[in-house]
């Protein structure tokens, strides 16, 4: 493990340090602007950052002119605009070009492009197409339509009119389903998705309860598609869907988790009471007539509108709807809501910045619904140029930089502790303050379920009377029927009788002028079928008065089933009005109780984000604690490990004694083995000749004569003494090398025994540095830990940021402006703008003395002709970029076929090859390498190139003028296939 | 009062979806501006793309199983094919045939399947009540029946979420449809348009996949090597989970091209694609199996048209006679190849037809009891679950529908089936709820 010291980890070790913590002081509840501030100024000072520390760098001037473009025209500035802006005096630049860019037809388009998204969400075109559809939105965008006319003309949408049958789309395209409507009505016009809510109070979320959902749905249940009659441009018939609004009628409805509690609601809006509608007979509740224009097959309209009713909320009155709309111009120029995500307007997502959607919320309505107003001063505000980085990010200067434990650092913390503090006192406050308007609103659900009771009993009284009310009023109108048969047999008899007289006297005329008989007979003959006619007629006429008789009982009963079905309206009324009390009760305590619940949860979220901070501060200390301690622990470790090395000395050192005495015992040994080997043989030789010697003495008795054999006794006996003084002296030899043996071998075990105990320190050592390893291991791994924990922290930090508005939000273009930036950056969109004007010019000219109004009008004209002819390439870039019909907003995502598209569609990369006056061009026949560089970077990406790309870029135009061309072609591809032109700076 | 929030352990609980986005590519996420304080400089890279991928290992738990669906377009006849009833008066002139697993007949039009039979396992006994096309097929593909305030993912989607290695360089949703455009559908409604469909056009590989003529070899590597430079340059100064992502699938795209191949049958041995035979869905078939060993997790192939209200029986006789033999074969194949263990091969219609056989001898749409059947991956092998009446007109036994087959795709492949998503703060379960998988037929 020793190797386990890469880079990264000397990098650690590296001095920790922390941003400036500069206390900006906090941003007090109370009114931070004076009265007559504009409204931008009002952003700017309800935007400002909690901590110094935490509000990003300014972004450059012209990176804000590309966000300005995008968010304003849906594309990205051309080439020569960036050109201009860079041209233009620094002083009221800003406020310059958001002018110019307001002015320019691709606005118009970019809000067309907004309403159409915000309201259709992708949806197919089934029902209206989309010429029509957008020369609608065209329409309301160039009279500069109020926004929240706009949204009544959508909700009312003259059903039985053709000429506005797009206003009807949202209805249409949903299939005119109650359910589908109901929830989008929730979704685009007050931002809140209560999809969960139609079964049951919502699961998840609190506030959102399922009368709220049928409060909605009881707008749009009487209406329904239904094919129209008319005729089209050239005469001939035509059948179109219409969504009709027919006769209104409510349906109970049942929480599926609550078996038995049923209730009827009536039409509401989000934070409304609930609307009282006339109890109208059923004879009464259609128009007589239809209004003028209508085509036929068509229902007339009914007396009370829910349609209307709802239209007529949508207005500034109703908060809701009015903040749901501020919080949608605001994502048009911060990429998300005040409220994010757009759809989940409740308690416990409050707005980021309440005080901010407050002012914001006030100036719409003020404007009269103007988006262009209060889009213009939010662009205007420096909040809206702020950078992507924070201080965090280590870019700001060395200024900024303080090291963790410094007595700056710590006076931060003790800020945030104490403002936590402060926090949760609040909080324990406001949890008690919550709960009693949870109960106080609770207490007034429970009195208006009470009376809703009495109203469901009685409306099921009422649908019964209903009943036999249309039935009575069934059998009248065949009881009427039936009179007027009866009525018109009578009088055909009568008309028949009097045309034979008639035609009798006719004959009578003509027989005066001579006497004919057979006219005679004639005569006779008619006035004896008259005559023959007369007693057919008491019959008749007596069928007509039992059939008048008839129909006036019928009547009689209708009007008595009118009375009881009226008898039951009149019992209803006061529990209808004891209900509104009741209902207005509710809602006003349960608006006290959203508004407390809001307030805890956002309190609940600054104290989190408080706490994030705090132990970001926390962790990044204990991780720079783990560091010096594996620093400490690694110097140890060191020592040890150069004490080894002295340890190794001495084990060899040990080593080679033993070796040695080793040795020299051996040698010895072997020597020793030697003077055994004599000894023996000494021996041998000495009982030989005592052997030899005893054979000689037993021979001596033999033989008669000894004195041989004792002269030979002798020698042998002189040879015994000779070898028995060898054999002495050999065993006091053999004796001392023993002693030396026994001596050496002492020796060696000593020498051992040191070795050993070399061996053993050694051990010992090497144990405590795997130790150390083991313990400087497991502080790395902390260490490590840490660090993602911090990394987490930030990146929850970084959307903390965001959205307070401390930094930009992370945007991704949308699919349209990649497509129009894509075709705008190469010059394709605005050569054809060209091409069209020419076009227009050609064929009507219109000279510079014309009028301003006139000019405008071209323009416009202009950029729509070149818009309508490349759509079908920004809906390439639609179908792969974007999310999928009804998602509410174009959340990023990257996938290889988008990619494909870009590498090898042939479109892109068609688009960025050298032509007429486009950008690559330009840099192709620009002679000057630093200003074609220049010109690259800020052509498409408004910025100034960095030093490597200085290089990067210089090398490749510095290519000889064969390759130039190719190089550039393929260098600004990649510019537009690059992550920072699918971005937002 | 405070309502206990729901804990699903989903991986968007843990790790929210923009932060993921990154992580989910399987890219090394971040880098010391991402980290920002300062803490070691240029040094943590490591440990953070660690991080970042390790809290994904950590909450999804990607697997190595693949789906693949034949959708029998239209609505094939169970009495044709899985359920017969030869000699009921509603059960038409073929026979049944005994199969590789004694005691289980099906349709004489099947002969090379019934000899599959030990890999596959028969539910006869489905009721979905739903006759019409569109929302038979809605329910078959997304397990819920339509409703208009809220929308499904398919299968599809479902099961590349869950189970695809974006590693693999291809997409983990293949739709393959004769005539399809290459283009990419829209079946994964909350899931994101990532997990919608590629669709395929018959065997050819999809849209854009190949680099054009006009660009060389050589302008094509510069271009990409001017891209990754011009990144870098942007990356070093400001990175994010969206960076990463973004610039992955430009490198994910160059890596679809390289495996462009995959998509291409003619590369099979000559073997193999005979065996496959010529017609368009065992050349489809063919093309699956390719995808699916090379990683691909969910596969769907299209046989059309089985909507025989006329001639109900000469045109099983042919539509039948193709799928026998390119089913067979596809079977046959990943059984030999190992790859059924891993596979699961589910074949479904929008509905069955009628027992009752009309004036023009056609059958009609019939959604009360009809045939599904699933095989491989945990399903159990060579068995026939649930039972419809004599003249097949009603459920016996086992009856399921198409919220339990939902359920037991994905239990089939390793998927807690009861678990759910968080997506924009909204809780959405998988699978409907109020539907289980079908245990007797898992392993």
């Amino acid at each position: 493990m020793n190797g386990a010291n890469p880079s990264w980890r000397a990098g650690l070790l590296a001095p920790l340090v922390l941003f400036v913590l500069l206390l900006w002081g906090p941003r007090g509840t109370q009114q931070v602007f004076a009265q007559g501030q504009s409204l931008t100024d009002r952003i700017d000072a309800l935007s400002r950052p909690e901590f110094r520390w935490t509000q990003a760098e300014g972004l450059s001037d012209v990176q804000a002119l590309r966000r300005l473009s995008l968010d304003l025209r849906n594309t990205v500035p051309t080439p020569e605009e960036y050109e201009a802006f860079l041209a233009t005096p620094t002083e009221g630049r800003w406020g310059v070009w958001v002018e110019r860019f307001f002015a320019d037809p691709l606005h118009q388009e970019r809000m067309v492009d907004w309403y159409d998204k915000t309201l259709m969400q992708r949806r197919a075109f089934q029902h209206v197409d989309r010429a029509t559809w957008m020369a609608y939105l065209r329409r309301m965008v160039d009279g500069k339509m109020p926004l929240d006319q706009v949204l009544r003309g959508v909700i009312k949408s003259s059903w039985w009119n053709r000429v506005e049958r797009a206003e009807q789309r949202f209805f249409l395209d949903r299939g005119g389903d109650p359910h589908a409507i109901a929830r989008d009505i929730g979704r685009v016009f007050f931002g809140r998705d209560m999809q969960c809510a139609q079964c049951h109070d919502h699961p998840q979320i609190d506030d959102y309860h399922q009368l709220d959902y049928h409060g909605i749905l009881a707008f749009v249940s009487p209406s329904a598609l239904v094919e129209g009659k008319t005729t089209d441009d050239k005469g001939a018939e035509q059948k179109l869907q219409m969504y009709a609004e027919k006769a209104p009628g409510d349906a109970p409805f049942e929480s599926v988790f609550n078996k038995g509690v049923s209730f009827r609601s009536a039409s509401r809006v989000p934070g409304g009471t609930e609307k009282p509608e006339a109890y109208l007979a059923p004879d009464q509740r259609i128009a007589a007539t239809a209004p003028e224009g209508a085509f036929g097959g068509l229902p007339n309209p009914p007396v009370q509108s829910r349609r209307a009713l709802l239209a007529e909320q949508l207005q500034g009155s109703n908060r809701a709807f009015a903040e749901n709309w501020v919080n949608r111009i605001w994502a048009i120029a911060f990429g998300r809501g005040l409220v994010h995500p757009l759809d989940m307007h409740h308690f416990d997502n409050p707005p980021s910045n309440p005080e901010l959607l407050a002012a914001l919320t006030d100036a719409l309505v003020a404007s009269n619904f103007q988006v262009d107003e209060l889009l213009k001063q939010i662009c205007m505000s420096e909040t809206y140029r702020r950078g992507r980085l924070s201080a965090f990010d280590g870019q700001v200067d060395e200024r900024s930089v303080i090291r963790v434990g410094s007595p700056e650092a710590n006076a931060w913390r003790g800020e945030i502790v104490q403002r936590k503090g402060a926090l949760e006192t609040e909080l324990v406050e406001l949890d008690k303050q919550q709960e009693a308007a949870e109960k106080a609103y609770e207490a007034t659900r429970d009195a208006w379920r009470e009376i809703q009771k009495n109203r469901v009993a009685l409306r099921a009284e009422l649908d019964g009377a209903e009943g036999s009310f249309q039935e009575a009023m069934k059998k009248w109108v065949e009881g009427s029927a039936a009179y007027d048969k009866a009525l018109g047999a009578q009088n055909a008899l009568n008309q028949k009788i009097q045309l034979l007289g008639e035609a009798a006297s006719k004959l009578e005329q003509a027989k005066a002028l001579g006497d004919d008989p057979e006219l005679a007979a004639s005569i006779q003959a008619t006035r004896a079928k008259a005559e023959a006619l007369k007693p057919q007629l008491a019959p008749l006429e007596q069928a007509t008065a039992a059939a008048a008789a008839n129909r006036d009982t019928l009547l009689a009963a209708r009007e008595a089933e009118r009375g009881k079905w009226q008898g039951i309206v009149d019992r209803i009324a006061p529990v209808e009005q004891q209900l509104q009390g009741a209902d207005a009760q509710m809602v006003a305590a349960r608006a006290v109780y959203q508004s407390i619940r809001k307030r805890t949860t956002q309190g609940q979220q600054h104290v989190a984000r408080l706490e994030r901070w705090l132990q970001w501060f926390d962790r990044s200390t204990e991780i720079q604690g783990f560091q010096s301690q594996a620093t400490q622990i690694a110097m140890q470790r060191n020592a040890m490990v150069e004490g080894m090395t002295a340890m190794t000395g001495e084990k060899t050192r040990a080593e080679q004694a033993v070796a040695a005495i080793e040795g020299s015992l051996g040698e010895v040994v072997k020597q020793l083995a030697q003077v055994d080997m004599i000894v023996q043989e000494v021996q041998g030789q000495v009982s030989k000749l005592a052997s030899t010697k005893a054979s000689l003495m037993e021979s001596k008795g033999l033989l008669g004569d000894a004195t041989a054999l004792d002269a030979a006794v002798v020698a042998v006996e002189a040879g015994m003494v000779a070898k028995q003084g060898v054999l002495l002296e050999k065993q006091a030899e053999q004796k001392g090398m023993q002693g030396k043996v026994a001596e050496m071998q002492s020796q060696a075990k000593v020498a051992k025994e040191v070795m050993d105990a070399v061996a053993a320190k050694m051990k010992a050592q090497s144990d405590s540095i795997a130790a150390l390893q083991v313990a400087e291991q497991e502080l790395v791994t902390k260490q490590t830990k840490g660090i993602e924990e911090c990394a987490l922290l930030r990146s929850e930090f970084d959307e903390d940021l965001q959205a307070s508005l401390a930094i930009a939000p992370e945007r991704a273009l949308s699919p349209e402006q990649m497509g129009w930036s894509v075709l705008t950056a190469t010059n394709v969109l605005p050569s054809y703008v060209q091409n069209e004007l020419a076009e227009l010019q050609k064929s009507q000219a219109l000279g510079d003395d014309a009028p301003a109004e006139a000019r405008l009008a071209r323009q416009i004209q202009g950029v729509r002709g070149a818009i309508d002819k490349l759509q079908s390439n920004v809906d390439v870039f639609s179908n792969l970029y974007a999310s999928g019909v009804g998602q509410t907003s174009d959340d990023f995502f990257a996938s290889p076929d988008q990619a494909l598209y870009v590498a090898n569609g042939g479109s892109v990369f068609g688009w960025s090859a050298p032509n007429g006056n486009n950008l690559t061009n330009r840099v192709v026949q620009s002679s000057d390498p630093a200003q074609a560089v220049g010109l690259l970077t800020l052509g498409l990406l408004g910025r100034v190139p960095t030093a490597q790309e200085q290089q990067m870029f210089a090398e490749v135009l510095s290519k000889g003028p064969e390759s130039k061309p190719a190089m550039v072609h393929e260098l600004v591809w990649a510019i537009l296939a690059g992550a920072e032109f699918r971005l937002y700076p | 009062m405070k309502k206990a929030h729901y804990a699903c352990g989903s991986m968007e609980h843990l790790v929210n979806r923009r932060r993921f986005l990154g992580a989910a590519t399987g890219a090394t996420v971040a880098g010391s501006a991402a980290l920002g304080t300062g803490l070691g400089g240029g040094g943590v890279v490591g440990s953070l793309s660690a991080l970042a991928s390790g809290a994904a290992a950590a909450e999804v738990t990607k697997n190595d199983y693949r789906v693949v669906v034949f959708n029998m377009h239209g609505g094939l006849s169970q009495l044709e094919s899985w359920d017969p009833k030869p000699g009921a008066k509603t059960g038409g002139p073929f026979r049944a045939i005994p199969t590789s697993v004694p005691g289980i007949h099906i349709s004489e039009l099947m002969p090379k399947t019934a000899k599959q039979m030990h890999h596959l396992c028969l539910l006869r006994g489905v009721n979905t009540s739903e006759d019409d096309h569109g929302k038979g097929a809605y329910m078959m593909l997304t397990g819920r029946r339509q409703t208009p305030s809220a929308e499904y993912p398919q299968i599809g989607s479902v099961a590349a979420k869950m189970l695809h290695d974006e590693q693999t360089g291809l997409p983990g949703h293949i739709i393959v449809t004769p005539g399809g455009g290459g283009g990419r559908g829209n079946e994964a409604a909350y899931l994101g348009p990532k997990y919608s469909s590629i669709h395929l056009g018959g065997d050819k590989p999809p849209q854009n996949s190949v680099k054009p003529d006009a660009i060389s070899a050589e302008v094509e590597q510069r271009r990409h090597e001017f891209r990754r430079r011009i990144n870098e340059q942007f990356l070093s100064q400001r990175r994010s989970a969206v960076t990463d992502a973004y610039t992955h699938s430009y490198e994910q795209a160059l890596r679809l091209m390289e495996k462009r191949e995959v998509f291409d049958v003619s590369k099979e041995s000559q073997a193999a694609q005979d065996r496959y035979g010529t017609s368009e869905l065992g050349r489809q078939c063919l093309v699956a199996r390719r995808l699916l060993e090379n990683g691909v997790s969910f596969v769907q192939v299209t046989h059309s048209n089985y909507d025989t209200h006329n001639d109900n029986f000469n045109f099983h006789i042919e539509q039948v006679g193709e799928f026998d033999e390119a089913f067979a074969n596809f079977i046959d194949d990943l059984a030999q190849r190992g790859m059924l263990e891993k596979t699961l091969v589910v074949v479904l219609s929008e509905f069955g037809r009628t027992p009752n056989i009309n004036l023009y001898y056609g059958r009609d749409h019939w959604s009360r009891a009809w045939s599904v059947v699933m095989a491989g991956a945990k399903t159990i092998r060579g068995a026939a679950f649930g039972k419809t009446n004599d003249e097949g007109t009603e459920v016996v036994d086992g009856q399921v529908d198409h919220g339990d087959i939902f359920h037991t795709i994905l239990r089939a492949v390793g998927v807690d089936s009861s678990q759910s998503l968080i997506v924009d703060g909204r809780e959405l379960p998988i699978a409907d709820p109020a539907a289980e998988p079908i245990w007797k037929v898992l392993v």
